[in-house]
């Protein structure tokens, strides 16, 4: 349920974006089903399970 | 079909009875603020005992110490994350990271006594960091944790009921970071907010509804924050770099 549906201000968020709403609609459970359906698209993407530099980590610089 | 290496290694952790609560990009997948994490973190208890366990799951995914420290009681108590990057076949270059000890979240016991379990298919149940101490542990130095904290708390406003605790509401007034929905907390809900700008002076903005400064506020905040993130690793950094020149010579 949403406390401030209807009102304007709220409309003006960034929860306006009907994608963001779906996600928040589903359960924890239905989120983590559907993220891991994202795993299969990013592996035939050419994606690999290394993680991507972060070079905010305060890691960064040990990692390379 | 590829599948997701995230499933088999929360299975691996459950199955070696490693106690950890799981934190970053999967917590956040399950509290609705990301869709899509490419590793895996986890606060764990230290003790001898669940090192041990957590050594076994470790073995059982084939993951390696990627860089410092070694896993151990000394480095986890000091604040140091151990990372791993697993070199089983099915699951190739996955890195695992665990703290035991994170900046301006309160200590493990407390964190499991805050804890959520969450059914998972074909997985079981997995233990997760509570909503509030995630958001506290996403205040790093990192561009990337902050628009986090937004949507962690857009989307536990969005799921709550009509007629919300006092206690989240305070949660909400404390923590969340988009600037209409401070405005509107603070107007559907003014004596909580009033009490609460005592310690978020930036309510006081919200209540008179004035949204360019609640974002420049919200700024401030965040650069505070980032600020004490970079100097509170700073040592930590310190120490990294000696164990790798001590290697090095």
């Amino acid at each position: 349920m949403d406390i401030f549906s209807e009102d304007p201000l709220y409309i003006e968020s960034s929860m306006e974006e009907a994608e963001v709403l779906d996600w928040y609609k589903m359960s924890p459970a239905e989120r983590f089903v559907e993220s891991q359906k994202l795993w299969e698209v990013f592996i035939l993407l050419g994606g690999d399970y290394a993680r991507e530099p972060d070079t905010q980590s305060p890691f960064h610089i040990f990692e390379t | 079909m590829p599948e997701s290496p995230i499933p088999k290694v929360l299975s691996t952790f459950l199955k070696h009875k490693v106690k950890a609560l799981l934190i970053g990009g999967q917590a956040c997948i399950l509290y609705g603020a990301a869709e899509f994490s490419r590793d895996i973190d986890l606060v764990i208890m230290i003790s001898p005992e669940n090192l041990e366990d957590l050594t076994s799951a470790l073995k059982e995914l084939k993951a390696e110490r990627v860089f410092y420290p070694d896993l151990s009681e000394d480095a986890l108590l000091r604040g140091h994350a151990c990372h791993f990057r697993c070199q089983r076949k099915d699951m190739k270059g996955l890195r695992i990271d665990v703290i035991g000890v994170m900046r301006g979240v309160v200590s493990f016991p407390e964190l499991w006594s805050r804890r959520e379990e969450i059914a998972l298919p074909g997985i079981g149940k997995v233990v997760i960091i509570g909503l509030s101490d995630l958001v506290k542990s996403k205040k790093t130095q990192r561009d990337k944790d902050w628009p986090m904290i937004r949507r962690l708390i857009e989307a536990d406003i969005y799921g709550a009921p009509n007629d919300p605790s006092e206690d989240k509401i305070c949660f909400w007034l404390s923590e969340c970071r988009t600037p209409e929905l401070l405005i509107l907390l603070s107007a559907k809900y003014p004596e909580i907010a009033s009490r609460i700008s005592e310690n978020r002076p930036l309510l006081r903005s919200a209540i008179e509804g004035n949204r360019e400064k609640v974002q420049n506020l919200l700024k401030d905040e965040e650069d505070k924050e980032r600020e004490a993130d970079r100097q509170y690793w700073m040592p930590l950094k310190k120490e990294l770099e000696e164990w790798r020149h001590q290697k090095d010579t």
